[in-house]
């Protein structure tokens, strides 16, 4: 076979280009530290990338929300937690100022206090972190609580995304936040013993309770509850006399000593005895299993009067009677108080045992007024206001600023669990952050240590390819001639 | 009798210095590809000595068809991969910043940034930075790829033109050929240095388009293309092709042009073609990025007095429940307090999208107080609808959270016009905090939709360019393989010519010393 001389030449050149290209792939693959240089080296590997590189750089972000989620979050935290132990030490003066014996001048002192703390506790709440105010939801740049403590921020939290399907509450509903299931009446009387003068049923529903009381003029209960209706009621602590008047307040009848009569015995006594002017008496069957007594004038309008000398039955006519009605035929998770306003006037609260249960109220008849939630600025704004008027606190304010302490504590520690989801957010994107680079680093980074020996490799082909051209050259008859 | 000798013997030197002639011609082109080894075919013509019956040329025209079949394909994949690498340095995706890929996710970044954080200046500015970024990002690579069109329709025209010389010349080579012949005829019909100039531009016309070749019994060529399309024909007549237009034409000289552009199979012309199309194709998919962005990206307002349907749908005539569209629309007149309900649209994935915006441009109590609804069709040739109320005083709540006050963020066509709204910077200031959760899950859906975008573009340049150079590299191997084929029938080795120069050089002298030996026998003749 004839080996024409170009043709070893084109041999050579073409072995030659080939091996020089591999060297030059090499060399860049060394000096950029990637195997794949172009889009088409790989383009499974390219889709990769791309792919990794997206998902890299969103994952970023969610870390940067996440970031974002726990600095708010913890100051979030950091707040209520100063305002929770501010509440608490209001709650202690609170208290020594119904329970120990003060002046007008003293109470006032202690206003002052309650004045400063309020200040402090307004501030706190109208705190914010760069633009974005702590408390005001998604109105982020809204100042959350006026001076006169009005919400006036977002109804709706302000989320951040931290996952592809995962949102969390980061500036949270003020309104909700301070809020507190303090339910106050704004029907003011200037005595708590005053009659009302109006008639009507008040239901109560919470969960799957509900509790109804009527009012009015010739209602009366026992305003403590028993647990067995055939034990004596002295056995309860409850005894006193039971008088009936005529309209005229002339005495027509009487039970006297009726802590001897079990419950069930005392309605015999009270039909038998009072009977005769329509009066009956009834046994109530609370919901907790307890009892209780009423007792109704059937005349209309009531004509009669019924007096105990030791007001363990009452009139559900004054709001002293509703209260201490409401008490004995509601469970114990919702409790009425008698509440002094600041003025000095008298008006209702129901406080639920819970912090997070709310009520719906309701009525039949005439309605003794609205009953509307207070926020924690306005319950100890008010025993701020009755202080500085020199009159002291009374069970509900106790009750009031004891559920703002609980309504904070609550928030803090729901908000608490979303900051913990938030951080346990962290290792899980931290993993997959290192498994996505990993990824990307396997399908793009070359292993350097081993493109150096394919680059050697390269490189003694090369020089043996050099010297085979110059030796095949040298194999010629022109030597020989 | 010694004259005859003499005379037979003139003859023979001459012969025999003519052999020496073509073997050094061999020498002398023994590294031209293009050159066919000649040998001089000299017979014995007793008694009359002997006789150059011609040169021989070592050539099979079936193998150099074959070759310049397979060259033309070779350098139709090399061109087209040549361009494509070009294309491959517009898109950067593997360098870090630097890809398309890159820019959309600092963009998508930045936008997820400021629904986080919505009330950060710094977030702002990224996003309006970054959305400049991205759309300046798309106007340049358009441009770049306008620039290589340009470059490859300034090729294909230099490439037609010398196309057309070429063929020229083998019409004119053609010629020559046949004076050539007529003129060594008696000669040993030494013309076939011709041949080597026919060859190499019978392999420079392979190179730009693919050819038959038919050679007639002295090496006149006829040259067709694909489908029979005549380029030349011996030394009748020639054709020439034309460019214009972005096609490839092939002209008659009896009728109108025909076009050809998806005719021919391969060479430069052929992937200068395909190479344009290859780039019509990536400016689309590049397109389609930019119009996806002007489509759908959009941010939450408080006070745009526009609401949009946030999900495109590809029909505007269907009823919108078909894309998983319902709610209630209601409409308030928020001069009262509370905000007054005005008018209701109840269920209104029942209706088409048209049939939504008649809905409420015929509604007398909208259309009473301005309110108006406009179907858009957008860039990406989906549709939307834009509902405008007058400034301030109305709203519109939608139970089926679909439309939301809101404005885009980008403006244009396509990619070459592709720019941030100008109004962005003051519409960032206008943010409605209470929709960035709800913004932010949609901006999910449009990253990773522009990702998709992104993909088939990267993933179009990267497979045409690895399908290229797979083919490159396997066609490249079978041309070396009839190469060496060709180059070992009708190369030069330089050994063998030195062999048979030594011979007829000996023969030479051989036939040189007779004549002294004559002229020795003719001296004793005449000394006798």
């Amino acid at each position: 076979m004839k080996v024409p001389d170009n043709l070893i030449y084109s041999i050579f050149q073409n072995q030659e280009r080939r091996l020089k290209e591999a060297l030059s792939r090499k060399t860049i693959e060394i000096a950029t530290g990637k195997k794949i240089q172009n889009l088409s080296d790989d383009p499974v590997a390219t889709f990769n990338v791309i792919q990794l590189k997206k998902e890299i750089a969103q994952l970023s972000q969610f870390s940067r929300n996440r970031l974002f989620a726990d600095v708010n979050l913890s100051y979030v935290d950091e707040v209520l937690g100063r305002m929770s132990d501010k509440i608490k030490f209001l709650y202690t003066k609170a208290v020594q100022a119904k329970n120990q014996v003060h002046t007008a001048d003293n109470l006032r002192a202690i206003g002052s206090e309650f004045r400063e703390g309020l200040d402090f506790l307004l501030v706190r709440a109208n705190e914010r972190v760069g633009e974005n105010y702590l408390f005001s939801g998604s109105a982020l740049t809204t100042k959350p609580f006026t001076d006169s403590f009005a919400y006036q921020g977002s109804l709706e939290e302000f989320n951040v995304q931290i996952g592809e399907v995962n949102f969390v509450e980061v500036f949270p509903v003020g309104g909700e936040v301070f809020a507190t299931n303090v339910y106050e009446l704004d029907t003011s009387y200037a005595s708590a013993d005053a009659s009302l003068s109006i008639s009507g049923t008040l239901q109560v529903s919470y969960d799957s309770t509900t509790v109804s009381l009527d009012y009015g003029r010739g209602i009366w209960y026992l305003t403590q509850k028993v647990s067995d209706p055939n034990t004596p009621l002295s056995a309860y602590g409850i005894d006193g006399d039971l008088v009936l008047y005529d309209s005229s307040m002339n005495e027509i009848g009487r039970i006297d000593n009726y802590g001897r009569y079990s419950l069930n015995d005392l309605i015999t006594q009270i039909n038998a005895v009072f009977g005769g002017e329509n009066i009956s008496a009834t046994l109530v069957s609370n919901s907790d299993g307890t009892y209780t007594l009423r007792i109704e004038d059937a005349d209309s309008p009531a004509n009669n009067f019924i007096e105990d000398s030791s007001r363990n039955i009452l009139e559900a006519d004054s709001l002293r009677g509703i209260v201490g009605a409401f008490n004995a035929v509601a469970p114990g998770d919702v409790k009425a108080y008698l509440h002094q306003t600041p003025a000095g006037e008298y008006t209702l609260r129901l406080i639920p045992e819970d912090v997070s249960t709310s009520l719906s109220i309701t009525f039949l008849g005439t309605p003794l007024g609205n009953f509307s939630t207070r926020n924690v600025f306005q319950i100890i704004g008010e025993v701020r206001d009755k202080l500085s008027a020199g009159l002291g606190p009374d069970d509900s304010d106790l009750m009031g600023i004891d559920r703002s302490y609980d309504k904070i504590t609550y928030e803090r520690s729901r908000l608490g669990s979303v900051l913990s989801q938030v951080r346990q957010e962290e290792p899980v994107q931290e993993n997959k952050m290192d498994l996505l680079e990993k990824e990307r680093s396997d399908v793009e980074e070359a292993e350097v240590s081993e493109s150096i020996m394919e680059y050697t490799r390269y490189r003694i082909a090369y020089e043996a390819l050099m010297r085979i051209v110059a030796d095949t050259r040298d194999l010629t008859i022109l030597r020989y001639i | 009798m010694f004259g005859a000798s003499f005379g037979v013997i003139s003859q023979a030197l001459e012969i025999y210095r003519k052999s020496l002639d073509i073997y050094n011609r061999n020498v002398l082109n023994a590294n031209n590809p293009d050159y066919v080894q000649e040998d001089p075919l000299v017979e014995s013509f007793a008694p009359a000595g002997i006789n150059f019956r011609e040169v021989k040329r070592e050539q099979n025209i079936y193998y150099l068809n074959l070759r310049n079949t397979k060259l033309s394909l070779v350098r139709y994949l090399e061109e087209r991969s040549n361009l494509l690498a070009n294309v491959e340095g517009i898109f950067q995706e593997l360098l870090d910043g630097t890809g398309i890929n890159d820019y959309a996710n600092r963009f998508f970044k930045a936008y997820l940034d400021l629904m986080k954080d919505p009330t950060n200046q710094g977030a702002k500015n990224e996003l309006v930075t970054s959305a400049k970024a991205l759309s300046g990002f798309l106007n340049e690579k358009v441009k770049d790829i306008d620039r290589l069109n340009q470059s490859t329709d300034y090729t294909l025209d230099d490439a037609v033109s010398r196309a057309n010389e070429l063929i020229r010349k083998l019409y004119i080579l053609n010629k020559d050929i046949t004076v050539g012949y007529a003129q060594t005829y008696a000669r040993g019909r030494d013309y076939k240095n011709l041949l080597d100039t026919r060859d190499k531009y019978l392999r420079e016309l392979s190179e730009l388009i693919n050819v038959n070749i038919q050679e007639d019994d002295i090496g006149r060529v006829k040259l067709t293309t694909s489908k029979g399309f005549a380029l030349l024909d011996y030394t009748d007549s020639y054709w020439q092709l034309e460019y214009a237009g972005g096609r490839l034409l092939w002209r008659s000289k009896s009728s109108p042009p025909v076009d050809i552009t998806d005719v021919v199979e391969s060479g430069k012309i052929k992937a200068l073609l395909d190479a344009r199309e290859d780039l019509s194709r990536f400016k689309e998919e590049l397109n389609d990025i930019a119009k996806y962005l002007i489509s759908t990206v959009k941010i939450p307002r408080e006070n745009s007095n526009s609401w949009f349907l946030i999900q495109n749908v590809d029909d505007p005539t269907l009823a919108l429940s078909n894309y998983g569209l319902d709610g209630n629309l209601d409409f308030y007149d928020n001069s009262t307090s509370p905000p007054t309900l005005i008018s209701s649209i109840t269920n209104y994935g029942s209706l088409s999208l048209n049939d939504l915006a008649n809905a409420i441009n015929t509604d007398p109590a909208l259309s009473g107080v301005g309110i108006s609804a406009t179907v858009v069709n957008n860039p990406d040739g989906t549709y939307t609808l834009r509902i405008d109320v007058p400034l301030g005083s109305y709203s519109i709540t939608d139970s089926g959270n679909n439309f939301f006050e809101s404005s885009p963020v980008f403006v244009g066509n396509d990619a070459s016009d592709i720019s941030p709204v100008s109004t962005l910077d003051s519409d960032l200031d206008d943010l409605d905090y209470a929709l960035t959760d709800n913004f932010s899950d949609f901006a999910n859906g449009w990253w990773q939709s522009t990702k998709g975008y992104v993909n088939t573009l990267i993933s179009d340049i990267s497979d045409t360019q690895a399908d290229v150079k797979d083919k490159l590299r396997i066609e490249d191997a079978l041309l070396q393989s009839l190469d060496r084929r060709l180059q070992e029938m009708q190369g030069v080795s330089i050994d063998r010519e030195f062999m048979e120069i030594m011979k007829v050089r000996r023969t030479y002298e051989a036939v040189a010393k007779i004549v002294s030996t004559i002229d020795e026998l003719i001296q004793t003749t005449l000394n006798m």
